[in-house]
């Protein structure tokens, strides 16, 4: 039953890969590639920030933090030595995950809403420092040219768009895994109670740092094209606020418990959000994205995934 | 008895102190646990009950104070180690996994605790046992939320047995029962008593803890006030002052 899950999985990652590379192949038009690269990224964060916020139940405000470095870590590798995108990526994972160990260690002290704030304050902290630095360009921001294109690909964009992809594919397996494994069992104990948890054998320490980890390499990982795909970066974007408010909204209208609510819910909300930037203005989006939060706090807390199981538990109540 | 016939004790704790701020909660507090006994745990509210076995878990740090187990020192170890090792307990409030079922909380215990002592293979057998053996068999696939207050006591048993203990520290596991629960809890507590675990119960029902107990200890203040069997710790007259406040 679990392999067959397994194998199933994997067949739709190999297709979802594979309809977005022929998409690059086929498709003409460059809109669909910009939309749809803003779109993976979202699905992407919103699962990453899950493994953090969802599983260990962290709320972690200072998903702009993450995202932002990795951003800066691209701009950085790229005015010092010109690095190519996987260095970029790979370095900011590494980073990330550094980040994340410290943000961890944050945890044997804060629970709850003062874990939150501090995650707050991380972010207005690190974008103090960016703005400050000269060598990335400072407040005013820094233009980054785009190297050649890497063949297969003849489009940069849909380079982007293809390696967001994949990120997708990353974030989801990693968050599918740790939801099966012994791991995400040991974070559900320690959400709900960590003394409890602690008394059952359950390395509660360990466990958080293990998902703070993971979360903060994939959030950094996932900011790290974004330098090239604008060709631009200035601290105020990089580190705006609504990238920690769009990803939380994600997923908890998606719902946590499950790895596919945060996936869910990114499409959701992100392509709402697209339709409107381009159909009415961007800041209607800000606003959407606020009144569906409340929204679901009130009617559905679990969120979608939340509620599809709770209407299925009734039906099965309703047939016994 | 010659030292040689008198088991080495399971759990000993040395010259234990603990202090909140000012507050002494334990003051200088030694006492032995031989393997197999079934040790009563008494005091008025605020004698220092509780923050013994949160020293003992390993909730709070000591200082100064040792705590041995199985001849090890066991002061510097987190909770987890301490559980794997082989102390387990339950809460005086609930503590359930509340997202999980009851199967499920039992599961978090076998995964983490006693992972070195059963495999796998027989975790499913080893579950199913535990339930039986604590009337939650019925239970097993019921959300933690959906349990009555009597069920939630078994459940914390049950899911402190599932990490394979060889001491079990039970606070209070019966209070605010009705007198038929809390006999049905003794009985669960004496047939694990039966199964070679050594026991560490707290209770204010001093008719259980009689019926209980091979020896009893009485805390007031964070001292330990009196040590012995049961019925000599029950008239010693500086109990039944701290009890009845005279």
């Amino acid at each position: 039953m679990m392999k067959r899950n397994g194998i199933a999985f994997w067949i739709g990652a190999a297709v979802f890969l594979g309809a977005a590379f022929v998409m690059t192949k086929v498709v003409a038009n460059q809109y669909p590639f910009f939309a749809g690269y803003v779109i993976l990224q979202f699905i992407a964060l919103a699962v990453a920030w899950s493994i953090l916020g969802g599983y260990a139940g962290y709320v972690n405000f200072g998903t702009s933090a993450f995202y932002g470095v990795g951003v800066y870590t691209s701009v950085f590798l790229v005015q010092a030595f010109g690095a190519p995108l996987l260095v970029q990526i790979a370095t900011a994972a590494a980073i990330g995950a550094l980040m994340g160990f410290a943000l961890g260690l944050l945890t044997l002290r804060m629970q709850g809403i003062f874990f939150s704030i501090a995650t707050i304050a991380l972010t207005i902290i690190i974008e103090t420092a960016v703005t400050n630095w000269r060598f990335v360009g400072g407040a005013a921001g820094i233009q980054i040219q785009r190297p050649p294109v890497t063949p297969p690909f003849d489009n940069y964009v849909q380079m982007l768009f293809f390696i967001q992809a994949l990120l997708v594919v990353l974030a989801v397996a990693i968050s599918r895994y740790i939801q099966n494994s012994w791991i995400g069992r040991g974070l559900q104990a320690l959400r709900d109670d960590e003394l409890a948890a602690e008394c059952s054998g359950v390395p509660t320490l360990r466990l958080k740092l293990l998902a703070c980890v993971i979360s903060g390499a994939l959030l950094c990982a996932i900011g790290a094209p974004a330098a090239m795909y604008l060709q631009y970066a200035d601290p105020a974007s990089a580190f705006n606020l609504n990238y920690s408010v769009s990803t939380l909204a994600m997923s908890l209208i998606g719902g946590t418990a499950h790895w596919s609510g945060p996936i869910i819910g990114a499409i959701l909300l992100s392509t709402t959000q697209q339709l409107l930037t381009v159909t009415i203005s961007s800041e209607v989006n800000v606003l959407v994205l606020g009144v569906m939060l409340v929204l679901f706090v009130v009617g559905a807390p679990e969120g979608i995934m939340g509620l599809i199981s709770r209407l299925r538990r009734s039906r099965k109540e309703g047939e016994a | 008895m010659t030292p040689a016939e008198t088991p080495a004790p399971l759990l000993r704790i040395v010259s234990l102190t603990k202090r909140f701020g000012g507050f002494v909660a334990l003051d200088n507090v030694s006492v032995e646990i031989p393997p197999g006994e079934r040790f009563g745990l008494i005091g008025p509210n605020g004698s220092g009950k509780t923050t013994l076995i949160n020293c003992i878990s390993g909730a709070f740090r000591t200082e100064p104070g040792t705590v041995m187990f199985r001849d090890e020192d066991i002061t510097p170890l987190q909770p987890h180690l301490r559980t794997r090792r082989g102390i387990a307990r339950s809460f005086q409030i609930p503590r359930p996994f509340s997202s999980m079922t009851v199967a499920e909380n039992l599961m978090v215990a076998l995964d983490f605790a006693a992972h070195e002592h059963i495999s796998v293979a027989q975790r499913s057998d080893t579950m199913t046992s535990i339930l039986t053996q604590m009337g939650l068999a019925s239970k097993a696939n019921v959300p933690a939320t959906q349990l009555s207050q009597v069920e939630l006591r078994k459940m914390e048993l049950a899911r402190a047995m599932a990490t394979h203990p060889k001491l079990l520290i039970s606070d209070e596991a019966m209070a605010g029962l009705s007198s038929s629960e809390v006999d049905e809890v003794l009985d669960l507590l004496m047939s694990l008593a039966n199964q070679h675990i050594t026991i560490i119960m707290i209770e204010h029902i001093m008719q259980a803890v009689m019926r209980f107990s091979d020896r009893v200890m009485c805390l007031d203040a964070g001292r330990i006030i009196a040590i012995g069997p049961p019925s000599e710790v029950m008239a010693n007259q500086r109990v039944q002052e701290a009890y009845l406040g005279t």
